[in-house]
């Protein structure tokens, strides 16, 4: 009967869990991505700093 | 002359040859090992993802996270690819600090400080890109596209011309004020 009355009250609480689990809000539309573009860029920078140095050094 | 050129030729091939070395290297480890293995990339994707959601949640927005998309209640989400999670400026940034000559300990400094500064600022980004889905989604793709030249680029910029000057145990040279 005790046994009865804990998996009853156990498969209740599991249940009640389960319906009252809130998944978050569903996506409105697909997702916007954002990668980082134009490293190339950054690189060309560098390699003119890396320059200056060098020939600033150099006078 | 001839041997100062000389020097600052053979500094300069040094250069270019430590950096090329270490991105190829970089490549190569990428595309075989860490990037199949996925590890690195979604550790960085989740935890800007979870640092952006904590501090938007601290200012009061109702945002949610589902495995790489982040997303404020009833606007479009934003993904965070492997190209977002900034581990190629990382190691851009790496690449340079360690082709340009200085100490070893200071370099190792110098990259973490580095690193963790681009990694706060891609938190930063993320937020303000899940703001923007807010307040201008029309022109999301503008604001992404030159989202690097307002974060990144000149921070980056900057620690790196800091670098060429505290990396070689120098100061740089201070303005002459003067009233007279």
């Amino acid at each position: 009967m005790k046994n009865k009355l804990f998996t009853t009250t156990a498969l209740l609480i599991l249940v009640f869990n389960i319906i009252l689990a809130q998944d978050p809000p569903p996506l409105p539309d697909a997702p916007n991505q954002g990668p980082i573009n134009h490293l190339v860029i950054l690189a060309i920078g560098g390699v003119f700093i890396a320059l200056k140095k060098y020939f600033d050094r150099a006078r | 002359m001839i041997e100062l050129d000389k020097a600052i030729s053979n500094q300069l091939l040094g250069f270019v040859v430590k950096a090329f070395c270490f991105y190829a290297v970089w490549q190569i480890s990428y595309d075989f090992f860490i990037h199949p293995d996925g590890r690195v990339d979604d550790f960085l994707a989740l935890t800007v993802i979870s640092g952006a959601k904590y501090l938007l949640s601290l200012l009061g927005w109702d945002i949610y996270s589902l495995g790489r998309l982040i997303y404020i209640d009833g606007y479009r989400s934003v993904e965070v690819l492997n190209g977002c999670n900034a581990l190629a400026l990382m190691v851009l940034y790496s690449g340079f600090i360690i082709a340009f000559n200085g100490k070893v300990l200071n370099k190792v400094k110098f990259i973490i400080f580095g690193v963790f500064i681009i990694f706060t600022l891609n938190i930063v980004r993320i937020m303000s890109f899940s703001l923007a889905t807010v307040y201008f989604q029309h022109h999301w793709d503008l604001f992404h596209e030159f989202s690097p030249f307002l974060f990144f680029y000149p921070v980056v910029l900057f620690l790196w011309y800091q670098w060429t000057i505290v990396g070689q145990g120098t100061t740089p040279s201070q303005p002459r004020l003067s009233l007279r």
